[in-house]
């Protein structure tokens, strides 16, 4: 057995057995086509489609407990990396008490919840097409970054970002098992940002399925294009909230022309963090201007992790209730913060996210509340 | 209408009358035309605001314009109203070198942004051939790109932030100074949006290293195959040149004539090549590092190849593939004169096919890449087929062909070919997996093409992002979105631009 499938099986059980049969949720949907997404977010009233466990805003609605559900199954996949059992089962026991919690907390104040359609891609996956002299791939939402790297590096391109990045892992999903449509909802910075952009750039063309199950795209295979408006943007760093990414063209990247690193050609810089107990604890991500990062970096002193200065960003363990100094303009992502992982702080975005929100999403249905947006 | 806009500017910024409707009744598609009321040339974003305020209480359309320079018919104030223009919003507001970033109003000059930073060593990247003329507010609402897009992106790559009037004539900021804040990438939008979603009228822009190195060469081929087959094979290799761009016999023979050049008898294609590398302080920077490496401090790290030896090794890789695709010849520019040299047939072309005949028309398809053989080998059989001249000269790298048919427009025979001919052109890149237009925009001009690529359900997709900042017919009303209610459809009278 694979090690997906491995996952696959893990994740079933440990959903039923632990909570589904406990809390009576509906099974997982397993979704193998873009109709079948089609189908489902149509007749769906909620949709918890993409895990950002760790990005809580402020638990405004009935997705709120679906998305504990979710975390589940992230979390559980980083046990499958804990060695010791009886960590393992602790944490289980631990996390599971929590998301009954939360979820009588959810009822008290909103009623009795509906049960959410939960969107499990792991089967809508897979490079649809690889144009390799054209430097563009064709994949679906579902496919894991990593298999798509492992693709591309057959024919010697790539992604440009670090295969194995760690970053990835705070926020709910590991590395390994982060699928494309989830990295271009999180599109969290990265190590090669400042030399070979991030998904916006990346990204010649998208297919999405709108909340009401209208499958629409936009973009073409083209590496230029101006024909209308740039849709697939809004989607990137949106979380879900206002469509389901299912498959994506992207502009892949010869190994040839990456960074250099000390004067020899390689893969992209993975950003691996020493400790791996580190990926329970809390994050800070912070980029500034490039005036301000030195004195950032000094601000960060023994809690920095890792630091890219070609795109004045930092990583550094900040316990939950500390921060570090902030800089004019400057934006922070967090983890394992609730509510202060991610604030959206500007008036004008907020109010104009609201807005695409009530036009993208009338009823609400896709992962609400992420993002601050209701 | 002129008096009461008078009172919020001053008169002699309202500009009215048969001249001034005519002088700006199109861009430089010159094909659908529509007379504004006046002209108002606001200073600042207050008075832009106070406009659009007034148009909004009186139902009046609005059109932002730039120079004008448009070649879709985007600055065409379709249904009349006031056109606000951006001629007086052209001043550099702050440079911030250290943070490599420049703020200017909408109406400035796109070169004169490069100009103003040229001596920190620093410019705006994008590049559109219009560039001493067309403005950031223009190349913004276009997303406009050049022939070094290829390596530097196109203008949305470069905007870090936007102010900007919104249809309703409320003032807003989008973007942020540091690039990548999280939530929705409305910035992205606006990029692109054609001056459907607001007047913008300054913007934050990113400032790029000028390269350290630069080499330019020019090869001949005797067929455009050659010359397409070796572009292809130049991509796939994984360099990445900052200008890959060609020009086809019928090209050559206007420039030759116009400017007594001189290139290969037996040339049927020329191919501009020009490769660049950043200086070294920026390459060090590429290199994230965390501050307490366990590395050896006493290691001592190989060599890094200077900027001169990374061109000159790119190049050599280039004019190995070229002569691998049978070059005639390659002639090296060994200075900036030289390389100026080179440039002259890509930057003069479109003057010089002027002599070609009475009317040129120019399309704006784009393709992948690896179909540049086959689709030059389609551009000339429709030629043929309808029976008119075609001359290409296009930006190889990114695969946007412009296809520029010379024709007699007092024919309408010849007339009607070249409608043929266009709508055969774009019907294949589409299919193809392209795009309608590479740079030039939709605007008036090819919004009805748009439902060749998309299906309702994805126009719906457009619209709705349109929604999120214009959701009336006021704010240049009956661009890019086809079918839109009180707008007089495109006249089908030919495609493309005429030059
Ligand atoms: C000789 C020539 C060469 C060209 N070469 C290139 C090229 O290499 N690459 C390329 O991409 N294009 C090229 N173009 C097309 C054109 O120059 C670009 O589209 C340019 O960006 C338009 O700028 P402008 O200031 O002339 O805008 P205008 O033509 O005045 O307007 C264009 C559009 O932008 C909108 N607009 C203008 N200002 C604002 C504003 N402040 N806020 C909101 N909307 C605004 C208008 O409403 C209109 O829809 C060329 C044109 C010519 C004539």
């Amino acid at each position: 057995m694979d090690a997906e499938a491995r996952y696959d099986e893990v994740l079933t059980e440990a959903l039923e057995r632990r909570y589904i049969a406990e809390r009576a949720v509906t099974r997982p949907q397993l979704l193998t086509s873009i109709e079948d997404v089609s189908n489902v977010v149509k007749n769906a009233t909620l949709i918890s489609s993409l895990t950002y466990s760790l990005s809580h805003w402020r638990l405004p609605s009935s997705v709120y407990w679906a998305r504990m559900v979710d975390a589940q199954r992230c979390r559980i996949e980083d046990m499958q990396a804990w060695e010791d059992e009886g960590e393992r089962q602790l944490y289980l026991r631990e996390h599971v008490s929590r998301l009954i919690e939360w979820e009588h907390a959810y009822e008290q104040s909103h009623g009795p919840k509906q049960p959410p359609t939960q969107l499990y891609f792991s089967r809508l996956k897979g490079v649809v097409e690889h144009y390799a002299a054209d430097q563009v791939v064709v994949v679906q939402g579902g496919t894991r970054v990593r298999s798509l790297q492992g693709e591309l590096i057959k024919a010697n391109q790539c992604l440009p970002m670090p295969l194995e990045d760690d970053n990835q892992a705070w926020f709910g999903r590991g590395g390994p098992t982060l699928t494309v449509a989830d990295a271009i909802g999180l599109n969290l910075p990265h190590a090669l940002e400042a030399q070979c952009g991030t998904w916006r750039d990346w990204i010649l063309g998208m297919t999405v399925v709108l909340a009401d199950g209208t499958i629409a795209k936009s973009g073409s295979r083209a590496v230029k294009n101006v024909a209308g408006f740039d849709a697939h943007k809004l989607f990137v760093g949106a979380r879900s909230t206002l469509g389901i990414i299912v498959q994506v063209t992207l502009k892949t990247f010869p190994l040839a022309s990456l960074p250099m690193h000390e004067g020899v050609s390689v893969l992209p810089i993975p950003m691996k963090f020493k400790d791996r107990s580190m990926r329970r604890k809390c994050l800070w991500i912070q980029r500034t201007r490039r005036s301000d990062f030195s004195a950032a970096l000094v601000a960060a002193r023994s809690a920095l992790l890792e630091s890219d200065v070609a795109s004045s960003t930092l990583w550094a363990e900040i316990p939950k209730d500390k921060e570090l100094p902030r800089f004019a303009g400057d934006h922070v992502i967090r983890s394992g913060c609730g509510e202060m992982n991610l604030q959206i702080t500007d008036p004008t975005l907020a109010r104009l996210m609201q807005r695409a929100k009530a036009i993208f999403d009338p009823t609400n249905k896709l992962n609400p509340g992420e993002l601050g947006v209701v | 209408m002129v008096e009461e806009l008078g009172k919020l500017l001053s008169p002699e910024r309202v500009l009215s009358g048969e001249a001034v409707a005519r002088a700006y009744d199109c861009d430089a598609y010159t094909v659908d035309r529509s007379k504004p009321t006046c002209v108002v040339l606001p200073l600042d974003t207050a008075e832009v605001a106070a406009v659009v305020r007034w148009c909004v209480a009186h139902s009046v359309p609005f059109t932002p314009r730039g120079a004008g320079t448009g070649l879709s018919g985007g600055a065409m104030p379709a249904l009349g109203g006031v056109v606000i223009s951006t001629k007086k919003l052209n001043k550099v507001l702050q440079i911030d070198i250290e943070n490599r970033m420049l703020k200017a109003q909408a109406g400035i000059a796109n070169k004169r942004i490069s100009d103003a930073v040229a001596e920190f060593g620093l410019h705006f990247a994008p590049d559109p051939s219009s560039q001493t003329v067309s403005t950031l507010g223009g190349n913004i609402a276009e997303n406009s790109g050049g022939p070094h897009t290829l390596k530097y992106g196109v203008t949305t790559q470069h905007i870090l932030s936007v102010t900007m009037v919104d249809p309703l004539g409320e003032v807003l900021e989008i973007g942020s100074l540091v690039p990548g804040a999280p939530g929705y990438d409305l910035l992205g939008l606006i990029v692109g949006g054609e001056g459907t979603l607001g007047v913008v009228t300054e913007a934050w822009v990113k400032l790029t290293p000028v390269p350290a190195a630069v080499r330019t060469a020019l090869a001949s081929f005797r067929t455009i195959r050659d010359a397409t087959e070796c572009v292809a094979a130049i991509i796939a290799s994984g360099v990445i040149p900052a200008a890959l761009e060609m020009m086809d016999k019928g090209v050559l023979r206007a420039v030759t004539a116009a400017f007594k050049l001189d290139y290969p008898a037996e040339a049927d294609a020329l191919l501009l090549i020009e490769v660049d590398a950043k200086p070294v302080s920026e390459r060090n920077a590429a290199i994230p590092r965390p501050p307490d490496t366990d590395s050896d401090p006493n290691a001592v790290s190989p060599k890094r190849p200077t900027p001169n030896e990374t061109v000159e090794k790119e190049l050599s890789h280039v004019i190995a593939i070229c002569n691998a695709h049978h070059a005639i010849s390659i002639d090296m520019a060994q200075n900036e004169a030289e390389r100026q040299k080179l440039w002259v047939a890509r930057k003069k072309a479109i003057g010089a096919m002027g002599r070609l005949a009475p009317s040129i028309v120019t399309h704006d398809g784009v393709i992948p890449r690896s179909r540049l053989p086959e689709m030059l080998d389609f551009v000339y059989a429709v030629a043929e087929k309808h029976k008119i001249g075609v001359a290409n000269i296009f930006h190889a790298g990114d695969g946007n062909l412009h296809p520029c048919f010379y024709f007699d427009d007092r024919d309408p025979k010849q007339v009607e070919a070249v409608i043929e001919a266009g709508e055969e052109i774009i019907k294949r890149c589409i299919s193809l997996g392209g795009s309608v237009s590479g740079e030039h925009g939709i605007g008036v001009e090819k919004s009805d093409l748009l439902t060749l690529m998309f299906t309702p359900d994805d126009l719906r997709m457009q619209a709705m992002c349109k929604q999120i900042f214009n959701d009336g017919m006021l704010c240049n009303p009956c661009k890019v979105l086809p079918n839109q209610k009180g707008c007089v459809e495109h006249k089908k009278r030919w495609r493309g631009v005429g030059w």
